[in-house]
């Protein structure tokens, strides 16, 4: 055991992002330190220090305890979105974003402990880091437990993926137990008689299943399902009829199917409520599909078309990444810079903060 | 102290630092910043507290750095402030703890920031290490990751964590003793 340093077998290299930030935070503690040196004066600081900390005792913040409620003082119950996206704030300050179709369910909420089961559909999470209470997602055949972080778990009848943006989860299921950090993504096959037990029998074109180890990706693998040699879903002119064919194929894994719906919505129907968020999913599948160009166009078409602010931060996120990764270095910093002034937590920060210090 | 081929000595960079030379201060926290941070990150097992420390312990260090009598030992000096910083952040969060305020999990153990190429065998070994280590009092694992993680000697560990040779020796023993059996090693 002991012969050897355990160092030898541990991940000891930082990323560079996180050392350039403690860096500029070294020198603003330095910067007020020895600004407050330089004009402090003992009496004074006494007082301002006294004063400090009546204040600080006052304004502390008391423990939440009991159940988490919506910021509005609703309490939480089952959630879902029917129509489009919701996002649900809590008061601990968390939030839950609900794709469309997505539903959730409290199992058990208190002030130790928040459970709550994604029945289905695709739900983006944003949990406060070091709040009184644990937070685990149930998926049916995998949960999560999570230290404070920002993570999108996507279930249907056949498989769960968990994707972390950043912070850390833990995700344990009959055949795993794995740790996944910020970039890192896990694809959970559904076990077969589970499968059997939910879902109706799959089409005769679907792959077979199959129960095996899940595998985790980091970062770049999305599609879990090899592309569908199944045919394009039917669509028809109603712009609602062709957002569900899309949504299904998307479900069902069957991405490249999912395309020519979206881009029906698009062409057709410009001025659909939805047609915003279409161009969004579209360029989803396009990154999915390392097709930078196309998400680029999605992109650019869905600010056209005005994004609804619950998206606001995944789109220029995904902007700047697209912009870099076509070449435009310059357009990618200029964007991140501008996602990072809007938003605190964006999707890819690292990411984004890489861009912006880029030389 | 380490040695840089060609680079400039830590006794070199502490003294142009001391004569406000701001490229000193960046060039001697780009010496020790990844490991003070991967040190904080291990002792606190928590990485988004091991930020923090990272950022305390330079922020101390650059404004005591008069205090420091020999340049040469900056090293061993830098990592007992930052041990210092990691024991108060171990007090909060064992106060946050017994208040029932944080029940959030631990996410740098030793098993969780295993490398990839790490052996299963060798990952329930970790695992099993962890286990051990929660319930040791936090001075007792500090100096016992000093050691056996860390590999640090123990004259340095003694003079890191502020104690005796002897009482850092007692230390890490009685933690050695625990975790073999852990491991259901004999001595």
């Amino acid at each position: 055991m002991i012969e050897r340093p355990i160092a030898h077998d541990l991940d000891s290299t930082p990323d560079e992002p996180r050392l350039h930030a403690a860096w500029r935070g070294v020198r603003d503690r330095v910067g007020e330190r020895r600004r407050a040196r330089r004009t402090r004066l003992v009496g004074g600081v006494a007082l301002a220090a006294a004063v400090a900390l009546g204040v600080g005792l006052l304004a502390w913040p008391m423990p939440e305890t009991g159940p988490l409620r919506h910021a509005d003082g609703e309490p939480l119950n089952a959630a879902e979105s029917i129509a489009e996206p919701r996002a649900l704030r809590l008061t601990d300050d968390s939030t839950i974003e609900l794709d469309t179709g997505a539903r959730i369910e409290p199992v058990r909420n208190d002030g130790e402990r928040v459970e709550l089961l994604l029945t289905r559909g695709r739900a983006r999470f944003e949990v406060t880091p070091g709040g009184p209470r644990r937070w685990v997602i149930d998926g049916g055949f995998a949960r999560v437990e999570v230290v404070g972080t920002a993570f999108v778990v996507e279930r249907d009848e056949r498989s769960l993926s968990v994707e972390v943006e950043h912070g850390r989860v833990r995700v344990i299921g009959d055949e795993v137990d794995r740790s996944l950090g910020a970039g890192e993504h896990i694809a959970i096959e559904a076990p077969v008689r589970a499968a059997i037990d939910s879902v109706p029998p799959p089409p005769a074109e679907a792959p077979p299943e199959e129960t095996g180890p899940p595998t985790v990706q980091a970062p770049e693998p999305r599609e879990t399902t090899a592309p569908s040699v199944s045919p394009a879903p039917a669509t028809g002119e109603d712009p609602s009829e062709l957002l569900r064919s899309a949504d299904l194929a998307r479900r069902e894994g069957r991405m490249r199917d999912a395309i020519a719906p979206l881009e029906a919505v698009l062409r057709d129907h410009p001025d659909h409520a939805e047609a915003p968020l279409a161009a969004i999913t579209l360029a989803r599948i396009q990154l999915t599909l390392d097709d930078s160009a196309g998400a680029l166009r999605s992109l650019r078409l869905a600010r056209r078309l005005g994004v609804p602010r619950l998206f606001d931060a995944e789109v220029c996120a995904s902007m700047a990444m697209v912009l870099d990764a076509t070449g435009n270095r310059e357009g990618a910093r200029s964007e991140a810079s501008a996602c990072l002034g809007r938003h605190g937590t964006p999707p890819h920060l690292e990411e984004l903060r890489r861009l912006v210090d880029a030389p | 102290m380490v040695a840089h081929d060609r680079a400039p000595s830590d006794e070199t960079l502490v003294k142009r630092a001391l004569a406000s030379d701001a490229w000193a201060e960046e060039a001697l926290f780009r010496r020790y910043a990844a490991q003070v941070l991967v040190l904080a990150e291990r002792l606190l097992r928590r990485r988004s507290l091991a930020d923090d420390v990272l950022q305390d312990t330079f922020a101390d260090a650059f404004t005591k750095l008069e205090t420091l009598r020999d340049p040469s030992a900056f090293r061993s000096w830098l990592f007992g402030i930052a041990v210092r910083r990691v024991r108060r952040q171990q007090r909060k969060l064992a106060m946050r703890r017994a208040l029932g305020l944080d029940r959030s999990l631990d996410d740098a153990t030793l098993a969780m920031v295993a490398s990839s190429d790490c052996s299963p065998e060798r990952l329930a070994e970790l695992g099993r290490i962890d286990r051990i280590l929660a319930t040791l009092h936090p001075d007792q694992r500090n100096a016992w990751m000093l050691r056996r993680v860390e590999g640090e000697k123990l004259e340095d560990i003694a003079s890191i964590v502020g104690c005796s040779l002897a009482t850092a020796k007692r230390r890490i023993q009685a933690a050695d003793v625990l975790v073999r059996g852990a491991l259901g090693e004999s001595r």
